[in-house]
């Protein structure tokens, strides 16, 4: 059994976490692309504490004898999947930042070279401008 | 690949805090007259400006990306620049120039694309620690279970590469401890790996990269590394 108690925690709580993570992006604080998987779960978060038959069904599925169970099984998968969002983007992220990093380091390498050349020009020309 | 006469050879040497190292070595290097590109990974000392005082070469990184994206940084710079031929030189004072025309010898007659400077052929000169040079056969037995060639020093820094390898590692280089996982990257997209007996010196000061707790790391790492990467096909994978 589900009490009603629990219940009216979980909608408070999945509401909560939509709002916070609708209004954050609104505001531009969170990128849509990472506040995604977030509005999705705490949706479905909602949707479920609203009719837990659902939460009924995939215990007796599942054969998970207590349903208030199946809503920890729910909680600990949806926070296992945001942490393989997570992980992925960390990854992505990381290769970028080398990427521009390598990049960078070259590229004033070569503004270096080309100021060094330039110099030597102009004194090479005799029109060398004091800077 | 025909026999080049006259390869543009450039020497990349990773430097994180080299200070006490990096200025002699890039002086005698110059008077052995090889063309050295220092790469700078984010020291906090000041081996950046050690190496320019002399006039060296210098990449500086903005950060701290390890050995990897240091040597990665240098494959990029030599590639763009048209070398024939790219090699990675510790500057720890740990390898030697006077290996370095033995070393570039198998790429220049077209025998091999990636040529390693190997400590254990030869078996003379610094050999490392008891307990480190059982990790290293260890990595030695792992490459030859998985490629099926034998590579006797496959943690050795001391390493020449072609063009056709500047590019693969342009293309994708890992991260940190780099050296036994390229290896089986190389074999694995048909590069040929050939090994050249060298002589390699105590580090001349600093400490190594490597310390006795993050050996444990290290060891689990790169050979999660490896089989990972012998579960790759033989397509390029861009990174």
């Amino acid at each position: 059994m589900i009490t009603l108690k629990l219940q009216l925690l979980l909608i408070a709580f999945s509401a909560a976490v939509f709002i916070v993570f609708i209004n954050r992006t609104r505001r531009y604080k969170l990128e849509l692309k990472y506040a995604l998987v977030w509005i999705f779960l705490s949706t479905a978060g909602v949707i479920a504490s609203v009719f837990p038959q659902i939460f009924f069904f995939i215990a007796r599925v599942m054969g998970i004898e207590v349903p208030v169970n199946a809503v920890f099984l729910l909680a600990v998968s949806s926070i296992f999947l945001i942490l393989y969002s997570m992980t992925v983007s960390l990854s992505n992220h990381s290769r970028k930042i080398r990427t521009l990093t390598q990049e960078l380091a070259l590229m004033s390498r070569r503004i270096e070279d080309l100021e060094s050349r330039t110099r030597k020009a102009e004194g090479g020309n005799g029109h060398a401008s004091e800077s | 690949m025909t026999a080049n006469l006259n390869p543009k050879v450039l020497l990349i040497i990773p430097a994180f805090n080299e200070r006490e190292n990096i200025g002699p070595l890039l002086l005698s290097l110059r008077e052995h007259g090889y063309e050295a590109l220092v790469v700078n990974d984010g020291s906090t000392d000041d081996t950046a400006s050690i190496c320019s005082a002399i006039g060296a070469s210098v990449v500086s990184l903005p950060c701290n990306l390890g050995i990897g994206g240091a040597v990665q940084t240098g494959y990029k710079y030599a590639y763009a620049h048209g070398y024939d031929i790219a090699i990675q030189f510790d500057g720890d004072g740990q390898h030697r120039a006077e290996f370095i025309p033995a070393l570039i010898a198998p790429l220049l007659a077209g025998e091999a694309d990636l040529a390693i400077g190997s400590r254990y052929i030869e078996k003379e000169g610094f050999q490392s620690t008891f307990l480190r040079r059982a990790g290293i056969r260890y990595f030695s037995r792992l490459i030859r279970l998985i490629t099926g060639q034998t590579v006797t020093d496959p943690t050795s820094g001391f390493r020449a590469v072609n063009r056709s390898i500047m590019a693969m590692f342009t293309a994708h280089y890992p991260t940190d401890y780099p050296e036994p996982e390229s290896i089986v990257h190389v074999l694995r997209l048909g590069g040929r790996v050939a090994e050249v007996p060298v002589l390699m010196s105590e580090r001349a000061g600093g400490r190594s990269s490597i310390r006795s707790l993050r050996s444990v790391y290290y060891m689990i790492k790169v050979s999660l590394a490896i089989l990972i990467d012998s579960l790759r096909g033989s397509g390029v994978h861009r990174t």
